[in-house]
């Protein structure tokens, strides 16, 4: 247990050393509140809830979730430290949840940035705050599922960049997968319930009820099992080795 | 690991993923998070889910691209849907629910329209916001989702589940001596007074609407309502009069003054010419002979909440006989009233026990007047018109009046001496009780035109769609005493829920504010313009022609016409200006708010990172 935290410990404060975990954060928060305020017009809206901020995180876990989950194992294989880090009296597995939970505690953190939107809400009117408080809780569970997608990718190479890429892209279908745009594409060929089914594969199909209070078991199983078994198959890949 | 055992274990986690998905989709748990509980059902409508037979689909219809429904109706998209998905896991997997974006010139759209949802007009195509619920080849639609109707959203989805899942709606006898409904087909019809009226209680209701002269009830008539009756044929009266016996409900609209009536019988509705002042009232020997006595001698009105009525010259006159009666007026402990904010009646009666009506029966107020200003004119004078005169008689004496109550118990027969004899000298049936053998039920309301459309509906255009306001509680008034009497009492008892969408309060006040601060300037600018538009008028008609149509003017003329038009593009662009002004604090908030928001998350980061620097260097040090 001791060295399970001492991994977690290590990972979580490793993002801290390097500049890029700031920029990460200024970029996150940027992205969510410009999204919501310039295309979402959360302002004009003048509901006071958070929708038109939520709305926009699987885009940005998608993107940057993997962008902080590219170095979960893929630094580790190019450094050659990998290694050394399975001589620690720990089995992979506790090796790699903590590495997940690290990251994840990391997102966790970028969207902590973001409470003044929160407090935005609360100055302009009087939100339903157990609203609030499901949506970030749903918007939390949502970038771990991005981060499980992203852990595998990286699992599976060398390079951070090309986890990254691959990391995106697997997220970009989750996202995708849901949209209206695809639904229209699919029930060319696929029966109303078949479009409905595969809608609820998404990320947004799942984060929605999170956004409107409801705090369901069905869409916060899908998220941790998304996340579970990415990371499950990517410490697989590694056990591999 | 070999490569079996590896693709065996990744398997292995996949399948693990997936089941624990469908185990979570069928255990359907979820916590509700909301203040007003939006995803919590009331016991009334999860038991009906619950008792769903024969699977239902529920198939939302919304437009959710971004551009084609507002925000404001896509908020209350999503609160519909998740409604709907309580309605789906409270059903045991019988009501399955399917949600439709149904994007320009699609099969889904065309489904939509298949099913009567309507669509509104919107950039980039329609836009919809509708529910159809299936079961078998019955379906039925809620065409439109008006989130003016958000307190009634939970009982107007249980009442279409409801309707598809019940074979047979119950009968509603509805006796009517006023011509509220019409058999000729739609559209080649005047519209009726109570059009809208009878398409709601078709929702829930068989509807039989029978007039007069009918000389029975219809089979398995589950209640009775009775508008504004008189001169009910003896067989009729008789067979409600045991009806009621029998225990069945009747809802009595007891009438000292219908003023469709009068219109009926020459005068304009607002209007009293002299030759229709001949009387109008209901008939209330039936109910008297229950027990129950409205007395049609007066008619009780309000002056402290009265209501304006044109007088004949068509300027607005306070009426104390049409009256508002307001939350302090209704019993808030009795399902009927405990939703309804606001009635207002026109020319209403009283009601009250009579003194002989048998012990037991138990009166219960529903409705009443109350207040200094409580008083009451004199039938005559109220038949005779016109309204400022009428006013003017109007005679507050403080004496509280009920206008509607629900009576329960033993009643007597209104005919004690057997069924009453027709034209032909016989009696109209075989004798019947003379008293109750079940515990019966009538609910009493002093006046009529409460209920028709034209009393208690705007009408209107909103989001391209046909829409009817309420403009108070009559109509659920009606609906509610019906459902609760002879519906399902469940629907009726539906409680209300708090409006769940909340406006930015500050924006509003800023708004308010502006529009105070600027409204003098603006009504100053405005008249200005209308002057100088009356002077160009009156410029033109002077030289005698229309400016469009190119007459010749003189050159001082014209010069003049040159400076109105100069001076009020000026003021245009003044009211313009104004206009921008008083937006200008609200956009400055929302640019003020979007920067901080925008600097907020850097700050901190950079912040948390400067710390966090500095405590490693203290460490190292």
């Amino acid at each position: 247990m001791r060295a399970f935290l001492a991994i977690l410990a290590r990972e979580f404060l490793g993002y801290y050393r390097t500049p890029l975990a700031y920029v990460f954060l200024a970029v996150f928060n940027a992205f969510a509140v410009s999204l919501a305020f310039f295309v979402g017009s959360f302002y004009e809206a003048n509901v006071a809830n958070l929708d038109r901020f939520f709305l926009y995180h699987p885009w940005l876990w998608a993107f940057l979730a993997p962008a902080a989950g590219a170095r979960l194992w893929a630094e580790e294989r190019r450094q050659g430290t990998l290694e050394l880090l399975l001589t620690w009296p720990v089995t992979v597995w506790q090796a790699a949840l903590g590495k997940f939970l690290a990251g994840w505690l990391f997102l966790a953190t970028a969207l902590l940035a973001t409470l003044p939107m929160a407090l935005t809400v609360g100055w302009l009117g009087d939100p339903d705050w157990g609203v609030v408080a499901s949506g970030y809780a749903g918007s939390l569970l949502c970038g771990g599922a991005c981060l499980g997608v992203a852990s595998l990718c990286s699992a599976l190479t060398r390079s951070q960049v090309i986890a990254f890429v691959t990391g995106f892209l697997a997220c970009f279908v989750l996202v995708i997968v849901g949209y209206g745009v695809l639904d229209e594409l699919l029930s060319g060929a696929l029966s109303p319930e078949q479009v409905s089914w595969v809608a609820r594969l998404g990320l947004w199909r799942n984060l929605e009820p999170f956004t409107l209070g409801s705090l369901a078991l069905q869409p916060a199983t899908y998220f941790v099992s998304v996340a579970l078994a990415g990371l499950g198959l990517g410490t697989l890949a590694i056990e591999r080795r | 690991m070999n490569r079996a055992s590896l693709l065996l274990a990744a398997a292995a986690i996949a399948a693990a993923a997936l089941f624990a998905n469908v185990i979570a989709g069928r255990l359907g748990l979820q916590a509700d998070l909301t203040d007003d509980g939006i995803f919590t059902l009331s016991d009334a409508s999860r038991k009906l889910a619950a008792g769903v037979g024969e699977p239902v689909t529920l198939e939302l219809f919304a437009s959710r691209s971004d551009t084609r429904l507002s925000p404001y109706l896509q908020a209350y998209a999503r609160r519909a849907e998740g409604l709907l998905r309580a309605y789906a896991d409270a059903s045991g997997g019988k009501i399955r629910l399917r949600v439709t974006d149904p994007q320009p010139d699609t099969e889904a759209e065309t489904r939509a329209q298949r099913h009567g949802i309507g669509g509104t007009r919107a950039e980039g195509g329609a836009a919809y916001l509708g529910v159809t619920a299936q079961q078998a080849d019955t379906l039925r639609a809620l065409p439109f989702l008006d989130p003016r109707r958000e307190r009634f959203l939970e009982h107007d989805l249980s009442q279409l589940i409801a309707s598809v899942t019940r074979l047979t709606r119950p009968r509603l006898a509805l006796v009517t001596t006023l011509p509220i409904s019409s058999d000729l087909p739609p559209g080649q019809q005047q519209e009726g007074p109570g059009d809208i009226l009878i398409q709601e209680l078709g929702r829930s209701f068989e509807v039989a609407t029978l007039s007069n002269t009918a000389t029975e009830l219809p089979k398995d008539t589950a209640v009775v309502c009775l508008v504004h009756p008189h001169h009910l044929s003896p067989s009729l009266a008789y067979a409600v009069d045991q009806f009621l016996l029998n225990g069945g409900p009747v809802l009595a609209l007891v009438d000292p003054l219908s003023r469709y009536q009068k219109f009926q019988q020459g005068g304009m509705p607002f209007m009293v010419v002299p030759a229709a002042a001949m009387g109008a009232s209901s008939d209330p020997a039936l109910v008297r002979g229950w027990g129950v006595e409205v007395p049609v001698d007066a008619v009780v009105g309000d002056a402290a909440r009265s209501l304006m009525m044109p007088s004949p010259r068509g300027e607005p006159v306070s009426y104390p006989p049409a009256a508002a009666i307001e939350a302090e007026g209704l019993a808030d402990d009795h399902p009927v009233t405990a939703n309804l904010r606001m009635l207002n009646v026109l020319d209403a009666g009283s009601v009250q026990l009579a003194g002989d009506a048998p012990k037991g029966l138990v009166f219960r107020p529903l409705a009443w007047f109350r207040g200094p200003g409580i008083g009451a004119v004199p039938i005559a004078a109220a038949n005779a018109g016109p309204f400022e005169k009428v006013a003017a008689q109007f005679k507050p004496d403080g004496r509280e009046r009920v206008l509607a109550a629900l009576v329960t118990g033993s009643f007597r027969s209104a005919f004690p001496d057997g069924p009453p004899k027709g034209e032909d000298g016989k009696p109209v049936a075989e004798p019947g009780l003379k008293a109750s053998a079940k515990e019966g039920r009538l609910l009493v309301v002093a006046d009529s035109d409460f209920a028709l459309d034209y009393y208690s509906l705007r009408r209107g255009q909103a989001y391209g769609q046909q829409v009817y306001e309420p403009i108070n509680d009559n109509q659920a008034l009606l609906l509610g005493a019906l459902e609760t009497l002879g519906g399902n009492a469940e629907l009726a008892a539906l409680r209300a829920k708090g409006a769940a969408i909340r406006p930015f309060d500050r924006v509003l006040a800023l708004q308010r504010a502006a529009q105070a601060r600027y409204q003098g300037e603006i009504d100053r600018n405005e008249q200005l313009l209308n002057d100088l538009a009356q002077k160009l008028a009156e410029l033109t008609r002077s030289t005698g022609g229309d400016l469009s149509k190119g007459i010749v003017l003189t050159p001082e003329v014209e010069r003049e016409v040159q400076r109105f038009t100069e001076q009020q593009a000026e003021v245009r662009k003044t009211l313009r200006d104004i206009r921008r002004a008083a937006r200008e604090e609200v956009d400055a908030l929302g640019r003020r708010l979007a920067l901080v928001n925008l600097l907020a998350g850097p700050v901190l980061a950079i912040l948390a990172g400067l710390a966090y620097a500095l405590l490693r260097r203290r460490r190292a040090a």
